[in-house]
């Protein structure tokens, strides 16, 4: 129930039972006014009763006076008759006005006035005459029969008035009953609609309310579940999270957290984040930026600096990959910043182990290779030591010594390669690229005999870079090696190499392209060339090369792209490779 | 004895060719007649016009190897003894039972000549084994 139901149903609460309530008493009161009326009727008629009856009294007082009079003489009898005369009169009148809304009862009373008129003649007349006369018996019948009269008209006006009495009585009776009746039947019909009505609303009202207490229930729990839910999965994931305030003060850290920092979350609550997580570059050991300070400065995720060491409190260090993004509220206002980071000191061993593996099956594809051409010549020196041991003509001799020497000068050049390929300095030497590229293809020169390659080999211009000498070579070994597979027997590689002018975000250097006559690559491939562990090689590919090579590149800054290349001469991939002419690597850099 | 000639004549492939001349003058020296193929298609070519009492065959050639010029000449005269001469330890199993001998560059003259003269016997002595 919504709130402007639940007032709506208050306000009925308060005004159905008003409306009853007033109806109730209208119909109340309006039998109490018809009630009031008939008892008003029944005292009325009480009256007209009473003022009959008293008018026939002072009649009976006039004629008792008269009869005194009569039997006497003496005119002192007739002093009720003297003092009945005048409120007779008035008693007429009085009783004319009383019986004006009853015609029966007025005509009695005309007629009562008009027996008594007839009397007080007579009676005048009986005053008027001598004793004699009035000892006249005729005299007295006639004036009895006169007043029997009058009490036969009053007492059928007393009669009359008391069936009318009675009438009014039962009326009152009556209508007393159907007030009562009225009374109790609106009470019961107003208490049943009120108590039906009620009943409803309050049974709405209160399964409302119990719904929304077991809404605001199921609500709580949900949110005590979702908060328990959040709160496990922080502390259950692999990563470590540091959840603080925008001034920097740290809220929350999960276990993995508490182990890197080395700090438990109850010492660290309140803490200033850079006191908990103290993070240096890893080989300048400078100190890095705050991430709180750099979200709140640029206000959405960031990925903290690589290289990244965070020292413990308790001293160890570890080398952490992590990011930081703000927490904002429902308005979209930041409340907060949460760090996720994660140790990534034993990947880096890995990634260096995988690295090195690389290295040394660079090196066992190349030793193959080294071994026939170091062979070769060493047969012919061997050979050419026998036939000198058993020759003696001077100029015969001169020619094997001459063909010996050359054999071994060849040795020596390829011996001077292989030490070169793992004779590393520690500081970037300016290179010139096509002597390494030279040597790479002299290398792989019985390879590339022996698979029937045309190699043209485009690298004739003096472009100079800075960088390692054999980690570029594995790059070119590589890339040739991964050509030379891909065009097959008899197939055709080209190389190319030019200068790079200074472009957006990247400064001058050399680009040197590899193409071969192969199948090219799928788009699948592409996209995962330069994962570690994808090989198209089957068994024979440890799937680290390009991964490796990609490394070494990034490290000298530069860049690898693997397309096709689309001409119709050369259908294969084709493999683009920027150096910058000045390089900010290092020797203790990893490559990967 | 299939050979007309005294000498034994011996074909000798392999795509290095100093190595080659090289070792075309050991062999004349050790007392044989020495026919040089650069490469195993001229080789193959040799072998079929020449009589051949031995092929000393360099492995790793260019274009067709040293297994695959066997493999042709076992098919095509299986009693001519072939020695398989190579720079690689690890030759491929089914390669080196094609050859009668596998000898490793580097081995020097006297080995080669060594194992030159004990399988050119052994050939000759299964062949007049094979004419008894």
């Amino acid at each position: 129930m919504k709130l402007p139901e639940f007032n709506r149903a208050l306000r009925q609460l308060v005004v159905l039972p008003l409306v009853l309530l007033v109806l109730m008493t209208g119909v109340v009161v309006w039998q109490i006014v018809a009630a009031a009326r008939a008892q008003r009727a029944l005292d009325h008629s009480d009256q007209i009763t009473a003022q009959v009856q008293r008018l026939q009294n002072l009649i009976i007082d006039q004629e008792t006076g008269l009869r005194g009079f009569q039997l006497t003489g003496d005119p002192g009898m007739l002093a009720p008759w003297t003092s009945a005369l005048d409120p007779t009169q008035a008693q007429f009148e009085a009783l004319r006005t009383m019986l004006a809304d009853d015609p029966a009862q007025l005509g009695a009373l005309n007629d009562l006035n008009k027996q008594y008129v007839q009397w007080l003649r007579f009676a005048h007349g009986v005053l008027n005459k001598d004793a004699a006369v009035l000892a006249d018996p005729q005299l007295n019948q006639h004036g009895k029969q006169m007043m029997d009269r009058i009490r036969a008209t009053a007492r059928g006006m007393l009669q009359q008035q008391q069936d009318v009495r009675r009438h009014e009585y039962q009326r009152a009776r009556r209508l007393q009953r159907r007030e009562l009746y009225s009374l109790l039947i609106s009470a019961l019909v107003v208490g049943t609609i009120l108590a039906v009505f009620i009943r409803h609303h309050v049974k709405t009202i209160s399964i409302s309310y119990l719904r929304q207490i077991a809404e605001i229930t199921r609500r709580s729990e949900e949110v005590r579940d979702s908060q328990e839910w959040f709160k496990t999965t922080l502390e259950s994931i692999g990563d470590a999270v540091i959840a603080c305030e925008t001034n920097g003060a740290v809220t929350f850290m999960n276990p993995v957290a508490e182990k890197l920092t080395g700090w438990l979350l109850n010492d660290a609550k309140g803490h200033p984040l850079e006191d908990v997580f103290r993070i240096v570059h890893e080989s300048t050991r400078e100190a890095a930026e705050n991430p709180v300070e750099k979200v709140r400065r640029l206000g959405h995720v960031i990925g903290l600096a690589n290289h990244t060491l965070l020292i413990a409190r308790n001293g160890p260090e570890f080398v952490i990959d992590d990011s930081a993004a703000p927490i904002r509220n429902a308005s979209g206002e930041m409340i907060g910043v949460v760090l996720v980071f994660r140790d990534v000191t034993e990947e880096r061993r890995m990634q260096a182990a995988l690295v090195a593996s690389e290295k040394l099956a660079v090196a066992g594809r190349l030793a193959a290779s080294i071994a026939h051409e170091i062979h070769n010549p060493l047969d012919s020196v061997a050979n050419l030591h026998f036939l000198l041991e058993q020759e003696n003509d001077p100029a015969q001799r001169a020619e094997y010594l001459r063909l010996a020497q050359q054999e071994l000068g060849r040795t020596m050049q390829i011996s001077r390669t292989m030490l070169s390929l793992y004779r590393e300095p520690r500081a970037p030497i300016q290179l010139n690229l096509q002597e390494l590229i030279e040597g790479v293809l002299l290398l792989l020169d019985r390879r590339l005999q022996h698979q029937g390659i045309r190699m043209e080999a485009n690298i004739s211009k003096a472009l100079m870079v800075e960088g390692f000498p054999a980690e570029l070579r594995q790059v070119f070994t590589n890339l040739i090696v991964n050509a030379i597979e891909a065009a097959g027997p008899r197939g055709r590689i080209r190389i190319r190499m030019e200068h790079a002018e200074a472009a957006e975000l990247q400064g001058t250097g050399a680009v040197i392209e590899v193409a071969d006559s192969g199948p090219g690559i799928t788009e699948d491939v592409a996209r995962r060339l330069f994962q570690p562990f994808f090989t198209t090689k089957g068994a024979n590919g440890t799937g680290l090369g390009l991964w490796v090579s990609m490394g070494i590149v990034q490290k000298h800054g530069g860049a690898i792209r693997v397309a096709n290349c689309n001409e119709p001469e050369w259908p294969g991939a084709c493999v683009r490779v920027f150096l910058p002419a000045r390089t900010l690597a290092w020797a203790g850099q990893p490559s990967a | 004895m299939s050979s007309v000639s005294p000498l034994p004549t011996i074909l000798c492939i392999d795509d290095e060719a100093l190595g080659l001349q090289i070792r075309k003058a050991v062999l004349e020296r050790a007392g044989y007649r020495v026919l040089t193929a650069i490469d195993g298609r001229s080789g193959l070519g040799l072998f079929r016009d020449e009589l051949i009492d031995g092929v000393v065959l360099d492995y790793y050639m260019p274009e067709m190897d040293g297994g695959v010029v066997a493999q042709t000449m076992r098919h095509e005269q299986p009693r001519v003894p072939i020695m398989l001469l190579s720079a690689y330890i690890n030759l491929p199993a089914e390669v080196v039972a094609l050859a009668d001998v596998t000898v490793l560059k580097g081995e020097g003259p006297t080995e080669l000549l060594e194992k030159l003269r004990l399988m050119l016997e052994s050939a000759s002595s299964k062949a007049l084994g094979a004419v008894r």
